[in-house]
């Protein structure tokens, strides 16, 4: 979506000869700093604040700043064979802003789409509609592995599946926003955005003095207003809990600093206990009731009596606990239905469906192989599109067609002929650009965004949102597990 | 507002069971290397893991019986539980499980400490700044105790982690009196025993007060009886005692529906060994049995606190 105002182009004038930015280039790409100086005057003064930095200051700064990270444990572990290493996310201290407009858009837009999905997730579950109108292939949905049978025809409070949900945002060279990818399971990053922030503050306040930037610190408040209002009906003062797999578990950073921000105890599987469909928490003084469980545990692992057997992490008769209504689950069960790269696809056409709107946030042009035109489009045009299995997460076994190497090609083509129905392909966005502080110097790198939306009575969206930042050359791949950095994301007002 | 989860308990009263040990650790390096003089090599730095009961564990990975060799086993090497490296990374990690329940400023100050002896090597340490490093090991965990001091919550957190403190702390000095007594009341050389009495003493910051509750006598029998039971000595076991007590009696009044008659039976064995005393003539042996009850007691209140408190289901 071409966004009139905001498209401007012009490469940054050098300020000053040897400022830091002097010899900034964004090479065509949408910068979201350069390219939105003009008309603006709050960006034109963060820009040249940040110009008139020397760089050695910035990379002192920079060092102190991941320095922190690693004494703070803001980590992630790293499992090899031997040890366990702790790993700080790459944090750019070069932050991205986002304008009081492009924001409005994101939000509403956000807010549109978590409606959409919450309403598809209580009509495939239950009614189907959708199938009967003949908008989404009913097989489609009942076929994916992420849908569960065991959902069906229940509704849990308030009719709300996707508590928390995580939406990927684009945008490409002529600054128009597009949802890359819905995250409705259990998506992560949201305490680097807080973090970040903190960080920011404490290493720059500087560069953001006298400038007015919308607070992130809101967060662990609204989710457990949001706990609350989703607690079963009949339980006044509810207790909620966060429920992690445990230490070892790569974001157990963020699981402590959720169970932080509301106030909550952070609870494994060990911790619970299900007597007469009810749930308990082993406490010093015995047994006490839960009422509220945000998990961070995959659908699979959660109850060994209900999905995987062989799961130590979750609890034994929790979801049965479930579907009595004792205790609600956050996110619900089942959500992976609607957040699978093929039903990505007919978002567009669900948002209309449901809520008789246009898509305030558009969709990436998605070609899907299990469709006879599709899987012929993208075998013709492997080597310009951007080939993604529909099942895989962390940006595995996506192959970027214009950077893929002849043999990777051939086997990506081999893959989608053998599987099509495990594939979809889209045309390679221009993402775009944030100035990044690099070995080199200062230099465009691509980013995404990923906004945190928390639905109970209604949908509130955490301003900003999690700016990954591929901190490679040219690399368009933002993932932590792939060299993926992160950025504070700055909402002016 | 619901009890604290048995698992947050546990954590904490191990955190502070592992924060004391890795101090009294770094004490008790500290001692035998005054005891050890500059000697490198043999009987002297043997006598360390004998005391500690680590000689046959020690001897099947390591070939040398040298003083970085035993150094580094009690220093650095994280495999070894009864390491001052160990007792950090468990310090840490128990932190880690009750991370949303410490503050900040705590988990920070674990985690680097952690971070900083895992990343030294054997190369970093020598005969020449044991005592320094030990230092450093020692104000550091009590850098811990003091963040512990000023954040932990008043309550349930609290007095878990206190009744953790100071079973530990009284472990930990029936430990040192142990090997201060077999190293040097069999000698008697009275030049050489009043300084390593002093020293040992002061490994333990009561000096001054030792001094002045004893002004003249018998070292190794008022060290002794200084260390068991003087109650201004904040390492003294009587001393301890109390606040183990104190301790019980809160969680009791707090958390009045758990049994406790496993835990008031330990603590009365261990209240009444301890008044008993270790007897009128006081021999190394004698006395070495009677710190090994106080030890077993001890342990049976630690293990009664788990049954009740943190039970596994």
């Amino acid at each position: 979506m071409l966004q009139p105002g905001t498209s401007d182009q012009t490469s940054p004038r050098a300020t000053a000869a040897g400022g830091l930015l002097g010899a900034y280039d964004p090479d065509g790409f949408f910068c979201e700093l350069a390219s939105q100086r003009a008309g603006n005057p709050q960006v034109t003064q963060i820009w040249q604040r940040l110009d008139a930095m020397d760089r050695a200051s910035l990379r002192r700064r920079a060092r102190l700043a991941d320095q922190e990270l690693f004494n703070l444990g803001i980590t992630f572990t790293v499992y090899s064979d031997r040890d366990a290493i702790d790993r700080v996310l790459p944090f750019d201290v070069i932050p991205r802003i986002l304008t009081a407009r492009d924001w409005d858009q994101i939000r509403r837009g956000v807010e549109q789409r978590v409606t959409a999905i919450n309403l598809f997730l209580r009509d495939i579950y239950n009614t189907g509609h959708i199938f009967r109108d003949g908008v989404v292939p009913e097989e489609l949905v009942k076929r994916n592995p992420q849908y569960r049978r065991e959902m069906e025809d229940f509704v849990p409070p308030k009719g709300v599946y996707a508590h928390i949900a995580g939406i990927d945002i684009v945008r490409n060279e002529a600054g128009g926003f597009m949802v890359l990818e819905d995250n409705a399971r259990t998506p992560s990053g949201v305490s680097y955005v807080i973090e970040n922030r903190h960080l920011m503050m404490r290493a720059f306040p500087d560069l953001a003095e006298g400038i007015a930037i919308a607070d992130v610190d809101d967060y662990g408040r609204q989710l457990a207003k949001t706990l609350q209002a989703v607690a079963p009906a009949n339980v006044t003062g509810p207790t909620a809990v966060v429920l992690t797999p445990g230490t070892f578990n790569s974001a157990y950073f963020e699981h402590i600093f959720l169970a932080r921000e509301m106030g909550v105890p952070l609870v494994e599987g060990r911790d619970l206990v299900v007597e007469n469909d009810r749930v308990f928490m082993r406490t010093t003084s015995g047994l006490e009731p839960v009422h509220v469980i945000y998990r961070r545990i995959d659908d699979d692992f959660l109850d060994p009596h209900a999905f995987r057997k062989e799961s130590t992490l979750g609890v034994p008769g929790l979801f049965a606990a479930y579907r009595k209504g004792n205790v609600t689950l956050a996110n619900a069960v089942g959500t992976g239905a609607a957040d699978d790269k093929a039903i990505y696809a007919y978002m567009p056409r669900i948002i209309k469906y449901y809520l008789q709107q246009d898509p305030i946030l558009n969709n990436v042009d998605t070609h899907i192989c299990r469709e006879k035109g599709g899987l012929a489009y993208t075998l013709d045009n492997l080597d310009k599109l951007v080939t993604k299995p529909v099942g895989g997460s962390g940006g595995y076994g996506v192959v970027v067609g214009p950077h893929a190497s002849q043999k990777a090609l051939r086997e990506v083509r081999r893959q989608v002929e053998a599987d099509p129905a495990n594939f979809i392909s889209q045309p390679m966005i221009k993402l775009s650009v944030v100035p990044t502080l690099t070995r080199q110097g200062v230099e465009p790198r691509h980013v995404d965004l990923r906004p945190f939306a928390v639905t109970g009575d209604s949908t509130w969206v955490l301003p900003g949102g999690l700016s990954r930042v591929a901190l490679k050359r040219g690399s368009l791949v933002v993932n932590s597990s792939q060299g993926g950095g992160s950025k504070d994301t700055w909402v002016l007002a | 507002m619901p009890s604290l989860l048995s698992r947050f308990a546990s954590d904490l009263f191990w955190l502070a069971r592992y924060l004391e040990r890795a101090e009294a650790l770094a004490r008790l390096i500290d001692i035998s290397k005054t005891y050890a003089g500059t000697e490198t090599a043999g009987t002297k730095w043997e006598r360390i893991l004998r005391i500690c009961g680590d000689r046959e564990r020690y001897l099947e990975t390591h070939g040398d019986t040298d003083a970085s060799s035993i150094l580094a086993f009690y220093l650095l090497d994280a495999k070894n539980p009864t390491s001052v490296a160990y007792a950090l990374r468990m310090a840490r990690e128990n932190a880690r499980g009750a991370r949303h329940l410490i503050s900040t400023e705590l988990w920070t100050h674990l985690n680097m400490l952690h971070n900083r002896y895992a990343r030294t090597t054997g190369r970093d340490i020598r005969l020449s700044n044991v005592s320094e490093v030990c230092q450093e090991i020692k104000t550091a965990c009590q850098t811990g105790e003091g963040i512990v001091e000023s954040t932990l919550a008043r309550g349930e957190p609290w007095f878990f982690y206190n009744l953790g403190k100071q079973i530990e702390r009284a472990d930990q000095t029936t430990r040192v009196l142990d090997i201060g007594y077999l190293s040097l009341a069999g000698d008697d050389d009275n030049a050489v025993l009043s300084v390593q009495w002093n020293a040992l003493i002061r490994s333990l910051a009561g000096y001054h007060l030792y001094r002045s509750k004893y002004p003249a006598g018998d070292y190794a029998r008022d060290v002794a009886s200084f260390m068991l039971f003087e109650p201004e000595f904040t390492r003294s076991v009587a001393g301890c005692a109390d606040n183990i007590a104190l301790n019980l009696r809160r969680l009791k009044q707090r958390l009045p529906g758990v049994p406790t008659e496993a835990i008031d039976a330990t603590q009365s064995a261990f209240t009444a060994h301890l008044a008993a005393g270790p007897g009128e003539t006081l021999t190394a042996l004698r006395l070495s049995a009677y710190l090994d009850q106080l030890q077993r007691d001890l342990a049976g209140i630690s293990k009664a606190v788990d049954a009740a408190y943190f039970p596994e289901d």
